[in-house]
């Protein structure tokens, strides 16, 4: 008897604990972004399936070798056809053209997060190589310029993209963030006169050109400045190698921030509360460090789970440039390949719309963490 | 002794020995009408801070430097100066050519000058088309709170789709459904599409920030027409922040300009234009770097200029600063 009233209050303080997650705001508003969120991706699979249907079906395959085989016999010419469109979602195994509803629904239930199992189906012409039935969770697709699943291509290609990025976040913040706060503690002093010059002269460098210029300076022995050559290439076994490519992040990036930074804590700077502290005596450095960075720090940190996030869709020209096998390089490989690669689009597409909406909404959440004042509101 | 008389002095105000004390003033109608502070207005007040700043300066400096070298430079010219000539394939700078000469054997100085002519009007076309539009459907965006969840919606699609996707399938239904349009036109289409989707956004914060003024509620409280108030209340507070986005969104024309040619959606390798001049230089870098060297520092000329106008643009423009 005494047992089961116990389970039974277990069971009611577990009701009770669910009803006020509900009850509580921020949960609230988290699973209303989540479903908005589910929503919009839902819409964009069916946007860019469209867009990508409006691409011309000689697209998908070689004119010149239907022609080619054409010229021998046209029957297979037009099977061969029909096989490249089957390939690339187009028509179906007869050689039927296949409504865009219907693809566009099938990607939706690909990507829905439910256990599912895609049966096995043949990757080319000649139906010899099997693709095997996949079982999980999201169904991305199968990249055939890179033959391998799509979830595979992305999360081989990710580490080092990844690994470049976060070094390239905490150097950016480290050498940015102490030169928006130099040049703010006395705006129109001489820090703050040389940092402007600085941003200004960084700001008029065309990205594409500074990459190339340092490729050649330092990697390329080849190059046009191959006398001042130091060898450093990228190489995946010497992580020394990396530091040019971050370097050159990391110089581009700098003033984008630390241009917020100074201007944040120039607007905190004229409020009550410094003035206050001024006049109670507290030393300058004290009042920049405890009390107007970290009011100024609040609008900063909202970026930070994006740029994070984002670390894991790489940066072209410096893949490109340095060939580093990334993430960055895959969305322009398969749009311009001679076929693109249309699973590969529509997962890179998916997952990058993915990654957007989820750092938003850490975003505001690490907002709140950091800003008692702010509340958000499911309505 | 004295002080006790003042005392009674002050405590008997109607006093009548007082009165010789004082002269009363003439009353003069149009002297009392004359208002010695200097009347303000906006603009001369934005003119007298943007011409202290040294960013001004040194911004209209180079902007004008900028003017004049593409109105007077292509005046220069010689005969042949932009068509191939095989026998000037590469040539290295010279004193005929001071800046050598690019992959077709054209003068390399007076392209970049021609082309940056060329750039430079396309991008303050689609800047100004960008900036229009943008800002109308951000002022609707904003100003009706209806319309809101859609626009919401319409920008997470469209900024969600990769660019290069969107271009590809311009040039390509571009190409097909009208093949005699200039190549230009197809390019500030192309710049044009998504461009004003950020600036609606950010004209759509602008606008939720002021609508809730009084003098916006008195407005709209008197009746007046949704399209007068978007017009004569929201627009002018919006405008100075609008015209320092257009001075930043031209330079950012350009590069989009220079970054469409590189994935080989921008105009054809053979105009002469910054883009084109620039991505046939990126091609040639390694062995000849001055084919890169020259257009990219023309390049970064313009985004300098128009960077350090925009900055001071912006501090003039303010209002708080007008003291």
């Amino acid at each position: 008897m005494d047992t089961t009233l116990k389970q039974e209050n277990k069971f009611l303080v577990a009701l009770k604990k669910v009803g006020r997650a509900f009850k509580n705001q921020t949960f609230l508003y988290i699973v209303k972004r989540v479903l908005s969120s589910l929503f919009t991706l839902v819409l964009l699979v069916a946007l860019v399936t469209a867009l990508i249907r409006l691409l011309p079906d000689t697209k998908f395959y070689d004119v010149a070798t239907y022609k080619k085989i054409a010229g021998t016999s046209k029957v297979m010419a037009n099977r061969w056809r029909s096989m490249q469109l089957f390939l690339a979602g187009r028509a179906d195994a007869n050689g039927n053209p296949v409504p865009v509803l219907y693809s566009i629904g099938r990607y939706i239930l690909n990507i829905l997060p439910y256990y599912k199992t895609i049966p096995q189906s043949w990757t080319d012409y000649s139906c010899t190589t099997v693709l095997e039935s996949w079982t999980g969770f999201v169904y991305l697709g199968y990249s055939k310029s890179m033959s391998s699943y799509v979830t595979n291509v992305i999360a081989s290609r990710m580490g080092i993209s990844f690994r470049i990025s976060l070094y390239t976040i905490i150097f950016s913040y480290l050498f940015a963030v102490p030169l928006g706060i130099a040049m703010a503690k006395k705006p129109g002093g001489t820090v703050d006169k040389i940092g402007n010059v600085f941003i200004v002269l960084n700001y008029a460098i065309p990205g594409l050109v500074f990459y190339l210029v340092m490729w050649d300076v330092l990697g390329n022995a080849n190059g046009a400045f191959g006398w001042a050559n130091f060898g450093l290439a990228y190489d995946e076994t010497r992580p020394l190698t990396l530091v040019p490519p971050i370097f050159c992040i990391v110089f581009l990036g700098i003033p984008g921030i630390s241009i917020w930074v100074r201007r944040f804590m120039i607007d905190e700077l004229s409020s009550d509360y410094v003035k206050f502290a001024r006049s109670k005596g507290l030393s300058e450095n004290r009042i920049m460090y405890t009390h107007v960075l970290r009011n100024a720090m609040v609008p900063l940190v909202r970026n930070i789970p994006a740029t994070f996030l984002g670390a894991i869709i790489g940066s072209y020209y410096v893949e490109k440039i340095w060939t580093i096998p990334g993430t960055g390089l895959l969305l322009v490989k398969a749009l311009q390949g001679v076929t693109p690669d249309i699973d590969l689009i529509e997962g890179l597409t998916v997952i990058y719309a993915a990654i957007s909406m989820v750092s938003f909404l850490l975003g505001d959440l690490i907002t709140i963490l950091f800003d008692p004042r702010i509340k958000l509101e499911s309505n | 002794m004295e002080n006790v008389e003042n005392k009674q002095v002050l405590e008997n105000p109607n006093d009548q020995n007082l009165d010789s004390l004082f002269v009363p003033v003439k009353i003069d109608e149009t002297e009392s009408e004359h208002i010695a502070a200097e009347p303000y207005s906006y603009w001369k007040a934005v003119m007298r801070t943007f011409i202290k700043r040294p960013a001004a300066i040194f911004g209209t400096i180079s902007f004008t430097i900028l003017i004049l070298a593409i109105i007077i430079i292509p005046f220069f010219a010689p005969e042949g100066y932009d068509a191939s000539n095989t026998a000037l394939i590469h040539a290295a700078p010279s004193a005929e050519r001071i800046w050598g000469s690019d992959l077709m054997g054209r003068d390399l100085f007076f392209i970049c000058f021609v082309g940056l002519r060329k750039s430079l009007w396309l991008a303050l076309i689609s800047s100004a088309i960008n900036i229009v539009v943008g800002t109308l459907l951000g002022l609707a965006w904003g100003y009706f709170k209806k319309l809101d969840r859609i626009m919401i919606e319409v920008y997470n699609l469209i900024s969600n789709v990769p660019s290069l996707l969107l271009y590809m399938l311009l040039a390509f239904i571009l190409a097909n459904s009208f093949p005699e349009m200039p190549s230009e036109a197809k390019l500030i289409i192309s710049l044009t599409c998504t461009g004003w989707l950020g600036i609606a956004l950010f004209v759509r914060n602008q606008t939720l920030i002021i609508t809730n003024r009084e003098y916006n509620v008195a407005s709209i409280t008197l009746g007046t027409p949704a399209f007068r108030i978007m017009m004569k209340n929201l627009l002018p507070y919006l405008l100075p922040i609008i015209i320092t986005q257009l001075s930043l969104l031209i330079p950012g024309m350009i590069s989009s300009e220079v970054s469409l040619s590189y994935f080989g959606v921008g105009l054809p390798v053979t105009t002469v234009s910054v883009g084109a001049v620039l991505n046939n230089g990126i091609a040639q870098f390694t062995l000849y770097p001055w084919e890169l060297l020259w257009p990219a520092a023309v390049l970064a000329f313009v985004i300098f200029t128009f960077y350090l106008i925009g900055l001071a643009l912006s501090d003039a423009m303010d209002p708080k600063k007008h003291r």
